[in-house]
């Protein structure tokens, strides 16, 4: 490697800097197959719920009740079966998907955003802001997630918007710790210090000079993150605390397949199935963008 | 190491306070007026008044707030609204089961993971490495109420060798110590991994097999207990989120448990219940983080002796 | 030479490791071959391959990716290549055993320094428990700590007590054979000459052979009776003491020489070996020296053979074919 390295000159040595990290990162990233797996069904899942968004009717083809064609095993017709009132599940299954992505994306970007900015300006400032920012995580984080989450919706009512906010909300001490931690190193280096001697202003510091220390475990935290809220979305909803039925949420649907387990088992597989598939994939995800940013770090 | 006890507690004081407001300032903006729901149709005014007294109601949030922390330094978290009965004795009832399953299904998490991530750790690149972090990583990737789910289906339905719900005996705790015990095996086996990953590269292994420990000895021995440190560390979170998971699985398996009392409680619009049983539960958490991080102490003689200091 | 009392014989070792992206080649063809109860130095620059070799005898070469090949290799007198994995273990730490380099990460950290001692003497010697912590706490008073500091854990050590304790492990069940990988480098100047001091003095009193891996020349002046000088994975040049420093014939070693801080002529220049350590998994042709060696011809890109200079002095390199060939510093 060293040797290679050396071979190169300096004007080469520019140019393969310009291409810049992330092209490094899709790199290594494209190496890993797990990962790929990852992206490719994140990507699939993403198409299904933008098509089935568009292609369904939700009064007609998702919540209509068929009473007379309920429990219908899964068949030819019915790929996944009818629930306990007629209604195609495969149908539901798809349509759900949009839910998940979307409670799962915008909480994290939600807790993303505050945690990030509130660890930064903590690590940024240090001292008394630091402090107050820090042990304020603390108290949320002594919380357990999901009966934070419980205690938000009850307290605000059960609609989308509020589970986003609820579950971002959640998540937003793990951000500001993970940034903080990623910030801090840099704080006291010197160049910071260059940037605050010739005037420029603590906003930019932070944002053009400090943040991007954090920005890989960030981006990580974010995939991973979405695998999170997706699972407490569904759990919540589960209990009855998240998006209302009739809405397909998968969640939502698992909870109602408990009446009839017995005799109809395969209303509480799919939905089921359905979650932990899109779970994964994030994960896998994460941490093949883990592996990809910091080689170092891979075990 | 006392003085370092007795200061983590003190710390804990806060804690509690801050968590006990924020968890009544929500549930007090919680929809659903309890006075109107109680009181007869026709109450006069006087009478309204009077039950928000009875039931602790009037004043500010702030007034309101602080005579209940002063109750709950008491012990007391007030009388549940549809049980009438005191807040702290339904808890008290409750929590065993619960503890129990938190308990059990860690028990489950770690005969998972601890074979799992070493197994992972020692072929390390082979294909039986990659066979284990992908199970992990779908243990921690499934809902564990559907795992319960399909437990029930499998065990219950299908077979009829298990009791679907309740708490009678030892094979009624088996699905529900499963459920909850499998995602937490996943993330505890990844931890295992890497942290026996960098114990198996340590020098210190090399020395114990340059002075001739048999192998088997090195990694059950040298590396274990070495390896044993990170995997504490995450033992405290991991029943932090088994106590949360412990919701929705109570539910599942009609477990008699403070997570179905609590959501029993929400539904129910019975403020004062989930509000102490949500209190209740953070406090248990916290103190088991404390005797996490104190256990700590005892592996790594390291971390022991800066305590003492 | 079978009347030799040999406590090491090895002939021809080759290690490699073999990875996804390359093959490094890291000892290529070592011999070495030491009396009993004498001491020779293993001298060279950092990653010449002395340590794998070294792990090569203890049989704890990482496999995968390590390969072992040897066509000999014995120690006390028994052959090491095919013994099994029990007769492996109770062979370490009794009849060989070896001190580390980096005291800091040798000693496990959750567990006493007794008991790391006592383990090492329980699994060796038929004794109870007690018996072998008794032992600890004689081999701790040994290399210079208190006996009593046995139930204290590593973190409590000072850097050069630390290696004092390693030292007390490696020694606890007196072995034949002690190898001891740069066990100063880690530490401070003065630190060092005390911890050499007691080697020299524990190696006396037990009579052990001993191994000592250093790229310190005056370590091995004065502990050492013999020298052998690795580049690239191989011994280039190896004789006694006074064959190797006063009829240096390898020009690596005079390279070596240069490279030493002249007491005697502190205006002399520093005159360091040029270019850097080939890359062992893409190795020069013939001599590995020959790219840095001032005296290098063509011929030094064909294989070399070995030399015998006198009884106890041999040499690689066959510039010496002709017979007017020398090299600068010879004949001090």
């Amino acid at each position: 490697m060293t040797k290679k390295n050396t071979t190169i000159n300096v004007e080469n040595k520019e140019q393969y800097k310009k291409r810049s990290m992330w092209a490094e990162v899709w790199r290594n990233y494209k190496k890993n197959p797990s990962a790929m797996i990852g992206l490719v069904i994140v990507v699939a899942l993403v198409l299904i719920a933008v098509f089935a968004r568009i292609y369904f009717d939700f009064d007609t083809d998702i919540v209509q009740q068929d009473v007379q064609n309920k429990f219908a095993h899964p068949n030819g017709e019915h790929w996944f079966g009818t629930d306990h009132y007629g209604r195609d599940v495969f149908t539901r299954v798809l349509y759900g998907a949009s839910y998940s992505l979307i409670v799962g994306i915008i909480s994290v970007s939600i807790s993303c955003l505050l945690g990030s900015t509130l660890g930064v300006v903590a690590a940024y400032y240090g001292g008394i802001v630091e402090n107050i920012i820090m042990r304020i995580c603390d108290v949320f984080v002594g919380i357990p997630s999901i009966l934070l989450g419980v205690a938000i919706m009850s307290a605000f009512g059960q609609s989308i918007a509020v589970l986003m906010w609820a579950i971002g909300l959640v998540y937003v001490p793990m951000f500001a710790r993970i940034a903080r931690a990623a910030v801090l190193p840099v704080r006291d280096q010197e160049y910071i210090e260059a940037a605050r001697v010739i005037g420029v202003k603590d906003g930019a510091i932070m944002v053009k000079h400090i943040l991007p220390n954090a920005l890989s475990p960030i981006i990580v935290q974010t995939t991973m993150g979405v695998a999170n809220a997706i699972l407490t979305a569904s759990n919540l909803s589960f209990l009855g605390l998240g998006i209302p039925v009739p809405a397909p949420e998968w969640g939502a649907m698992l909870s109602e397949s408990r009446n009839y387990i017995r005799d109809h088992g395969y209303l509480t597989i799919f939905p089921g199935l359905a979650i932990m598939i899109t779970v994964l994939a994030f994960n896998l995800m994460g941490d093949g963008l883990r592996d990809a940013l910091d080689p170092k770090l891979k075990k | 190491m006392i003085r370092y006890i007795v200061k983590r507690i003190l710390l804990l004081i806060p804690v509690i306070l801050a968590v006990s407001f924020v968890v009544y300032f929500l549930m007090d903006l919680a929809p659903g007026d309890v006075v109107s729901m109680l009181a007869p149709q026709d109450a006069t005014p006087e009478q309204i008044e009077q039950l928000k007294e009875e039931l602790n109601l009037n004043g500010t949030l702030i007034e309101r707030y602080g005579r209940y922390i002063l109750d709950l330094l008491h012990g007391d978290l007030g009388d549940s609204y549809m049980q009438k009965r005191p807040v702290m004795e339904l808890f008290a009832e409750r929590f065993p089961a619960t503890f129990k399953l938190a308990l059990a299904s860690q028990v489950v998490a770690l005969l998972i993971a601890l074979p799992l991530g070493i197994t992972a750790a020692r072929r390390r690149g082979t294909l039986i490495d990659g066979a284990s972090m992908i199970t992990a990583m779908i243990g921690v990737s499934m809902p564990s109420f559907w795992l319960a789910l399909l437990l029930i289906i499998l065990f219950s339905s299908k077979l009829g060798i298990l009791p679907s719900g309740g708490d009678n005996g030892f094979a009624s705790l088996i699905m529900p110590a499963i459920a909850l015990g499998t995602s937490q095996a996943g993330s505890l086996t990844r931890i295992t991994r890497s942290g026996m990953l960098d114990v198996l590269s340590s020098d210190y292994l090399r020395t114990a097999r340059a002075k001739g420990v048999p192998e088997k000895t090195v990694i059950r021995k040298h590396a274990l207990k070495n390896a044993l440190i990170p995997i504490i560390t995450i033992f405290g979170s991991n029943l932090g989120n088994a106590l949360g998971g412990a919701v929705a699985i109570e539910t599942v398996f009609s477990w008699p448990g403070v997570g179905r009392l609590t959501t029993t409680a929400v539904n129910q619009r019975d403020t004062i219940l989930a509000t102490g049983c949500i209190i209740m539960f953070t406090l248990f958490l916290n103190v088991t983080l404390l005797i996490v991080d104190i256990a700590y102490a005892f592996v790594d003689p390291r971390i022991k002796a800066q305590y003492s200091k | 030479m079978s009347e030799k009392d040999l406590v090491l014989d090895l002939k021809n070792l080759n290690v490699k490791f073999v990875t996804e992206d390359a093959t490094v080649y890291a000892i290529n063809g070592l011999n070495m071959e030491l009396e009993r109860g004498k001491a020779i130095g293993l001298v060279g620059e950092t990653g010449a391959g002395k340590t794998t070799t070294a792990l090569s005898l203890l049989r704890l070469v990482q496999s995968p990716p390590g390969v072992v090949e040897c066509d000999k290799m014995e120690i006390n007198g028994k052959d090491v290549l095919t013994m099994g994995i029990k007769d492996l273990e109770s062979m370490r730490g009794k009849d060989i055993s070896m001190i580390f380099q980096d005291p800091m990460t040798a000693l496990n950290p959750v567990f006493t320094v007794g008991e790391q001692i006592a383990e090492s003497v329980f699994l060796h010697e038929n004794c109870t428990k007690e018996e072998a912590n008794q032992r600890a706490i004689e081999m701790l008073e040994l290399v210079g700590i208190p006996g009593e500091r046995a139930g204290e854990y590593p973190h409590q050590f000072s850097g050069g007590m630390k290696q004092r304790v390693v030292i007390a492990i490696a020694l606890a069940c007196h072995p034949q054979l002690l190898i001891a990988d740069e066990p100063t480098t880690a530490l401070d100047v003065t630190i060092q000459a005390q911890v050499l001091d007691m080697m020299k003095n524990l190696r006396e009193q037990y009579q052990t052979s001993l191994i000592m891996i250093t790229h310190d020349l005056g370590i091995v002046a004065e502990i050492c009776d013999e020298v052998a000088v690795m580049y690239a994975g191989t011994v280039v040049e190896k004789g006694t003491l006074e064959d190797v420093f006063n009829h240096t014939k390898h020009p690596y070693t005079e390279g070596l020489f240069n490279s030493l801080p002249n007491i005697n002529d502190r205006k002399a220049k520093l005159t360091p070996i040029k270019g850097l350590m080939p890359d062992p998994s893409n190795l020069p042709e013939g001599c590995a020296f020959h790219p840095r060696c001032p005296y290098a011809t063509e011929a030094c890109k064909q294989p070399q053979h070995l030399r015998q200079i006198s009884d106890t002095h041999y040499v690689v390199c066959d510039r010496y074919n002709e017979p007017d060939f020398h090299i600068e510093r010879e004949e001090k």
